[in-house]
Order: structure tokens, then C-alpha cells, then sequence
């Protein structure tokens, strides 16, 4: 892209200058389009549009009034099937990059519709423009952000584009609020229905199946019956997930695995589908609702007031719709009910608020970085005993990694700070320490300068207060008051000459500490890295960039055998600027 | 764990993102040699005046 730019800028000079004497402008153009409904070739419609504008030289430009705009196909941005009100469009956020990178200076839109539907992110594209000196150009509104005039038509084209948006959203939602009265599928579905279309549609010229009918699939309505019954019947969520994954029943989201991940029943899948009212057969629609932290642009769901809430049967209730039955439901929920209030209660109330950790933080140095060498899944505490037992969670959580032996915490710990000893074994990064330690230690007695010329002129206060108080005993005069106040003073006087004496004797003596000093005391160090995993976990995730992986290795004629952390751990520091830390493998017995 | 004035003159105890993995964990190798060894004057310290002023009495 940059040789592309440089090509462009080039241009601009006069040398380059074609021979009607015009300047040429580079030029970005930023298209989109929101609905997958509408012609998957919108973006391209929206391009040709503006080219033959910028070629026939019809485009409305107030800066460059006079410049010949030439489009770069390097600064062409498309976001395809992107809401206009949504807060992460990665092809926006291009444009801004080659704005505050000045690669081009002018920026072609449609319309302003097709930049933002939020007029805060219009304005806000407007501005970034305006103070990098790039003119944008709505190529349909005839509007361009270099006529200072042009700012209120912005303004109120913006307000335009928003309001037209939340009236298309309600559009969307009386629509849908007349589907679900009807009892029609909205779009999807728990685990357990499917649905099936009653009419059809003609859109754009074409017939399209229409006005889906929630049904009970048969096979997987019989697998949401069996959770339930073995949980009202004592089995645990847990437990439940793992019988489902031995007989090889497919999960909820099985079809739709993310890369890499290995899928299967989980316990949280179990409990989310026991505290689903819809399986009773109680189908009520807009309960919750999607909101967007302005601050993250995080998503986040949101209770809606009841009198938002629209029933999909008469009371919310449709019997054509129930799997489970009114008792079972009842037994199930009590169980649930029962089984929180226990783990609540059993838990130290120090560590939790509202039945939940007070603390995100991890526990130990290698939370979340360790991974099954068998399926690449977490490898997770799942035992309390000597210290915690780290276990692979596909195969204690699921049942579905074959490998279910644990290893303890410590063994994999004081494996893997065996290698950080290794690293530290360095002459090098020795020195560093010392050197660290020295520097630290300098710092802090340097300081303790600043704290003796207090304390120094603090003793000077109280010694002329001392004096002039026995002078006035001296004089005769003085009551059993005064006499104790010079008590006081005394006893200050030789807290403040303690404290001086302490001061001046570590500036005169600094106990520096010298490589050989580091190296003796390697093993202090592992276990002051061990016993605080807050500060030590972030940077030896940095040490270990890729996660450890667990290898079994079977004993020879046996069904256990033990574990082998793999991995790989940066052993020297950054040489210059940009060059990647060097990493060398590893691979040592957890024992 | 370091006293508050300790932390104070210590500085931050976050790594700069600037810095290589091995020069972090140099610097919290240091950091955490430091503030053991100043726990421990420091404990060493509050003894020798516990025994002082024991001896006065």
C-alpha cells in the first residue's frame, strides 16, 4: 500500500503534473452496504457510481475545486453486509488510518448514509478529516465537508439517516411482534425445535419460503426429556454432559465449532437448557433486550420491563410447544434452587460477593496457559487434593479426551520454573538482576536523603523549643505544665536523633548485591515468583508466548505414566528495535 | 510484601510493554529480591527494638 501511496503523492508534484496543468488527488473511497437481502453486488454499484462521477470531474469538491481526483484501488474500503450504526466496522477504521496518515486527501462516499447511520460517527469521520486536511465528498447529497456552509446540511442529513434507521428498526419490530402473537419462529430456536414454513413470499420476483411454524424435533426433544429426567432424578449437570458425549450425541453447537475448538456437551450447556421455561412450554418474546457499553462497545443484555414482554400464546403459554412436563419442570427448578443455595453457602463468604469470585484474578503462575497435549483443550484445576491436581477439561468436564489422568499443580509448576532457573543461569541476565537490584536500592536510599533533611530539620525545631523552654524554667517562672512539655520534647528530641543515626549509617554502608549473590540465591528466587502468581503470571506469559502443552507419557505396560510440559520460552532480550526475542523449545518431565 | 513507603519509592510494580519477556522478568526478579530483603531489615529492625526495650525495662 505504501509504494502504491508514494506512487500516488509523487504525482502531485509538478513534474508529474499531466499536461492540462490540473493537480492530481489521491483519493479513498469507503463503501458499504447492511443487508445481506440486498444485492451482494451493492458495494461494486456504489464504486462505479463514484468512478464515473470522478471521471466526468461531477463530483461537488470545495478544497480541490480544481484537482483531478484519481482513485487508488488500494484505498478502496468496503464493508459488506454492515450495519451503518454499528461501532466496529473494520473498513471505516481503514479510512481513518490513511486519513491520519495523510495517504489520501480527499475521501469519496455515496451518500452520508453510507459512512454512518449514528450522526455522532458521521460527525466524529467529519472531524478527524477536517484536522488532517482530507476533504470528504458525499457524492450524492452534492455536500462536501471543505464548504464551511456545507456543516449544518452534514448535521441535519445525519439526523436524517438516524431517524430513517430507528424507524426502519421499529418497522422490523411491529413486524415481527404481529410473527410471534402468531406463535411464528422469529429466527432461531433453543435446542429441541425446528421449524417449517406455512406460505410463501415473492421477494424481489422471487418465491421464498415464509411464516416458519415452531415444531418439536422428535430426536433431539427425546435428548432435552432425558436431561431432564436424570437431573430431577439426582444425576449431576456434569455427569449428565459426559453420558450424552459417550453415546456420541451431537451438541447444541456441534455444527457451528469455531476453529479449533472440539465442541461436545458441556455442564454450562446442560444447565442453560434446564433453566429454559420455553421446554415447559411458557413462550414469551423481547424479555431481554441488546445493549452497546460506549465506553467498550462491548455487547451486553439488559432485562426489558414486563409490559415490553409479547406472549407467543395466549398467557405466554403454548401446549402444542411443551417437551417437559409441569411436574418435572417444578422438580428440576427446586433441585436447581437447592443445589446454588449449597454451593453459595459452602464457599468462603471472604472470597465471594453475591455467590460470585470477588476477584478475576488468577490464582496460580500458570492459570490459562496450560493446554492438553492429547486435544489442545484447557488444562484445568480439577482436583483440591495436595495443592490442586490439573486435569484436561475436555476429559473431566465432557468425557470426550481420552487422556483423564491428573498431574499436580506443583509438579507442573516447579517443571516449568525449572526452566525459567535455566534462562536465569545466563551470566547476562544474572548481571541484569544485580544491576536491577542495584539500581532500586540506590533509588531508595537516594530517597532516604529526602527523608533525613526532614528529619534533620525537624530535630533543629524541636532542640530551639527545648532550649527556650529551659530558659523559662531557668527564669522561675514555670508551671508543672511547662515542665512536662519539656519532657516531650526531650523524648522527641531522641526519637528524631535515633532515627537520623539509622538513616546516615545505610547511606554510608548500601548493601549492594553482586551476581554471585543473585546466582546463590536462584532457588529463593523461583519461590518468591511462585508465591506471587499476580505479578509473576503476566510475565512469564510472556516468557512462554505460546501455551505449555501436557504430553502423558505411558509407563511402559501400564494404563498412566507421566506428564512432559512442551513449550517454548524467550532466553534473551530484544537485540534492535524490531527484532522478534529469540525462543528456543523445550520439553521437560513434570515430577 | 513492602510497606506503603516502600511500594512508594519502589515505583510501579507493572512491566512496560516496551521491554523484552527476559528484561520484565529481570526487573521483577529484582523487585521482588528488594522488597523480601527490605520485609526482612525491616522485621530485623522492629526485633532489635522489641529486645532494646525489653533490656530497659
Amino acid at each position: 500500500m505504501s509504494g502504491e501511496t508514494t506512487k500516488l503523492n509523487s504525482q502531485t508534484t509538478p513534474s508529474s503534473q499531466p499536461a492540462d496543468g490540473r493537480a492530481v488527488i489521491s483519493c479513498g473511497v469507503l463503501l458499504r452496504f447492511s443487508s445481506l437481502n440486498q444485492s451482494t453486488e451493492s458495494c461494486d454499484t456504489q464504486l462505479s457510481r463514484i468512478r464515473s462521477e470522478a471521471e466526468r470531474d461531477t463530483i461537488y469538491r470545495c478544497t480541490h475545486a480544481n484537482d483531478r481526483l484519481v482513485i487508488s484501488d488500494t484505498h478502496v474500503w468496503r464493508g459488506e453486509a454492515v450495519s451503518g450504526r454499528s461501532q466496529d466496522r473494520p473498513e471505516l477504521e481503514a479510512a481513518k488510518r490513511a486519513i491520519r496518515a495523510k495517504e489520501i486527501q480527499a475521501l469519496l462516499v455515496l451518500d452520508t448514509s453510507r459512512a454512518a447511520r449514528r450522526i455522532k460517527t458521521l460527525m466524529s469521520l467529519v472531524e478527524l478529516a477536517d484536522f488532517y486536511g482530507c476533504e470528504v465528498c458525499f457524492v450524492l447529497d452534492r455536500l462536501s465537508t471543505g464548504n464551511p456552509a456545507h456543516r449544518k446540511m452534514l448535521l441535519m442529513k445525519g439526523l436524517i439517516d438516524e431517524t430513517s434507521n430507528d424507524m426502519h428498526a421499529e418497522r422490523t419490530v411491529a413486524y415481527m411482534t404481529a410473527r410471534a402473537e402468531a406463535g411464528l419462529s422469529l429466527g432461531s430456536l433453543p435446542y429441541g425445535y425446528t421449524s417449517e414454513a406455512t406460505q410463501t413470499e415473492t421477494r424481489k420476483g422471487r418465491e421464498v419460503p415464509s411464516h416458519f411454524k415452531i415444531i418439536i424435533h422428535a430426536e433431539r426433544s427425546a435428548i432435552v426429556r432425558r436431561i431432564f429426567s436424570e437431573y430431577a432424578s439426582g444425576l449431576g449437570q456434569g455427569r449428565i454432559a459426559k453420558g450424552l458425549n459417550q453415546d456420541g450425541i451431537p451438541s447444541p453447537g456441534q455444527s457451528h465449532l469455531r476453529d479449533g475448538r472440539v465442541g461436545g456437551w458441556s455442564q454450562r450447556t446442560v444447565a442453560s437448557i434446564l433453566k429454559n421455561a420455553r421446554y415447559v412450554g411458557l413462550w414469551r418474546w423481547r424479555m431481554t433486550k441488546a445493549v452497546t457499553n460506549p465506553d467498550t462497545g462491548q455487547r451486553a443484555f439488559r432485562a426489558r420491563p414486563q409490559h415490553e414482554h409479547v406472549d407467543m400464546g395466549p398467557n405466554g403459554f403454548i401446549e402444542d410447544l411443551r417437551v417437559v412436563d409441569g411436574q418435572t419442570w417444578e422438580v428440576v427448578q427446586r433441585r436447581i434452587e437447592e443445589t446454588t443455595r449449597k454451593r453459595v453457602t459452602a464457599t468462603d463468604p471472604s472470597t465471594r460477593i453475591f455467590g460470585q469470585r470477588k476477584t478475576s484474578e488468577a490464582d496460580h503462575i500458570l492459570s490459562g496457559r496450560l493446554r492438553c497435549g492429547g486435544c489442545g483443550s484447557n488444562f484445568v484445576l480439577v482436583s483440591g487434593a495436595h495443592g490442586g491436581g490439573y486435569g484436561c477439561f475436555q476429559s473431566h468436564g465432557k468425557g470426550t479426551c481420552p487422556i483423564h489422568q491428573t498431574v499436580q499443580r506443583v509438579r507442573v509448576e516447579a517443571a516449568v520454573l525449572q526452566v525459567v532457573r535455566g534462562v536465569l543461569e545466563d551470566d547476562a541476565v544474572v548481571r541484569a538482576v544485580a544491576d536491577r537490584y542495584n539500581a532500586l536500592l540506590r533509588n531508595q536510599i537516594g530517597s532516604g536523603s529526602v527523608e533525613l533533611d526532614r528529619l534533620r530539620h525537624e530535630r533543629d525545631k524541636q532542640q530551639t523549643q527545648a532550649h527556650r523552654l529551659v530558659d523559662y524554667i531557668a527564669e522561675g517562672t514555670a508551671s508543672p505544665t511547662v515542665r512536662e512539655r519539656l519532657e516531650q520534647a526531650e523524648a522527641q528530641l531522641s526519637e528524631l536523633s535515633q532515627k537520623i543515626v539509622r538513616l546516615e549509617s545505610a547511606r554510608r554502608d548500601p548493601l549492594l548485591l553482586t551476581s554471585y549473590a543473585v546466582r546463590r540465591r536462584l532457588g529463593e528466587v523461583l519461590a518468591l515468583l511462585e508465591g506471587d502468581p499476580v505479578r509473576a503470571r503476566p510475565v512469564l506469559a510472556k516468557l512462554f508466548p505460546e501455551p505449555l502443552r501436557l504430553h502423558l507419557v505411558l509407563s511402559e505396560g501400564k494404563r498412566w505414566g507421566t506428564y512432559e510440559v512442551e513449550g517454548v520460552v524467550v532466553v534473551q532480550a530484544n537485540g534492535e528495535a524490531g527484532d522478534s526475542p529469540v525462543a528456543k523449545p523445550f520439553r521437560v518431565r513434570a515430577r | 510484601m513492602a510497606s506503603e513507603h516502600e511500594e512508594c519509592i519502589l515505583g510501579s510494580t507493572g512491566t512496560s510493554t516496551k521491554e523484552s519477556p527476559v528484561d520484565q522478568l529481570v526487573d521483577l526478579i529484582a523487585r521482588l529480591l528488594l522488597e523480601r530483603d527490605l520485609a526482612v531489615n525491616e522485621y530485623e529492625r522492629r526485633d532489635d527494638e522489641a529486645e532494646q526495650s525489653d533490656d530497659a525495662e
